[in-house]
């Protein structure tokens, strides 16, 4: 095996498949070695770290005194606070919408009402007008030609009156 | 032994819970805290995982070990935490914990020159593993951290063995290409 050692191949010997024509080629070439044993021992410092990095964090052990068995089960806070955001959610923008859209309801309402009185006053208006007249409807204008006044500035009199 | 007889085995470790527990909270715990890189977040998810575990040992039969078992329960809530992380629209990433800026590394080498170079490499693979897909995370730390053969993480993660290793490829290469090794 001549040419250098792909990253492919490099791969599959970190993940343990080192064929023996890789294993040949790394016992001759110095920089495929020197690739794969870097990468090895950076991977191991890695899982050192972490591990050192765990135990820092105190993942040594259960905290004392907890038992599955008296747990009370299903605690990721980040459930709870999704549903208590949904309540807040639906307390914040439900609740104003709903208010609101009653709110348009009863000024809609009173609109009607405010116009339906306009329209009986002015129906009471008219009837009271009609059962005023002095005189039938087609004698009004006849009414209107005696009420006007003569060049004197007195209404016309009948001769009869005099 | 034959394999009925590995198989009762396996499933009679859960009579004692309390050994199975201490045997093997650190490993639950170091695998979520890498994952999810909250302390908070991987003590309350590392009880759940034995708590679920606890709920449901009458159903484990002994087909896998009893650290996969628990390793496959602690890769799905470690997932749900982490899409629920997501839609939280107050979280920030930067809350979480950034073991790169500490990492350890061994003292074997010659200068302390090597040596932060060998922190610098073992910093970009913290790094890289934080923006891997979250597939190929799962399965790089499974396998580099918890050392773990592909069968084991295929039957911890509910894939199939080829689909892992193809997971385990592009993770690799992405840490190859971020940590200084061969292009």
């Amino acid at each position: 095996m001549k040419a250098h050692l792909t990253g492919r191949q490099v791969d599959s010997w970190l993940c343990g498949d080192a064929t023996a024509e890789m294993e040949a080629h790394a016992r001759e070439c110095a920089e495929c070695r020197e690739q794969v044993q870097r990468l090895s021992a950076t991977l191991r410092d890695f899982r050192a770290a972490a591990v050192e990095f765990s135990e820092s964090q105190g993942g040594e052990a259960a905290p004392a005194g907890w038992s599955p068995a008296e747990s009370r089960g299903f605690r990721i806070p980040s459930l709870r606070w999704a549903a208590a955001a949904a309540a807040v959610l639906v307390l914040t923008t439900a609740v104003p919408l709903y208010r609101s859209a009653q709110e348009r309801r009863q000024a809609e309402a009173a609109a009607e009402a405010a116009k339906a009185a306009r329209a009986d006053s002015l129906l009471l208006q008219e009837v009271d007008y009609e059962i005023s007249r002095a005189v039938p409807a087609p004698m009004e204008p006849l009414v209107a030609l005696m009420a006007r006044p003569n060049r004197r500035g007195n209404p016309q009199r009948s001769q009869q009156g005099n | 032994m034959d394999a009925a007889e590995v198989l009762a085995t396996r499933a009679g470790e859960l009579d004692d819970f309390d050994s199975v527990v201490r045997e093997h909270w650190a490993r639950v715990f170091r695998f979520v805290l890498v994952s999810l890189r909250d302390a908070d977040a991987a003590a309350t998810v590392t009880q759940d995982c034995f708590v679920r575990a606890w709920r449901s040992r009458d159903r484990f039969r002994g087909e896998a070990l009893v650290s996969t078992w628990l390793l496959r329960i602690a890769v799905n809530l470690v997932r749900d935490h982490a899409r629920a992380r997501r839609l939280r629209f107050w979280w920030r990433a930067s809350q979480l914990v950034d073991p790169a800026d500490a990492a350890w590394v061994a003292d074997r080498s010659a200068s302390a020159e090597a040596r932060a170079i060998d922190r610098e490499r073992v910093a970009a693979v913290w790094k890289t593993t934080r923006w891997l897909p979250e597939r190929q995370r799962t399965v790089f730390l499974l396998r580099f951290v918890e050392e773990m053969d592909l069968l084991e993480i295929a039957a911890a993660t509910g894939m199939a063995e080829g689909t892992v290793k193809t997971h385990l490829f592009r993770a690799l290469q992405a840490v190859r290409e971020r940590s200084g090794g061969m292009q």
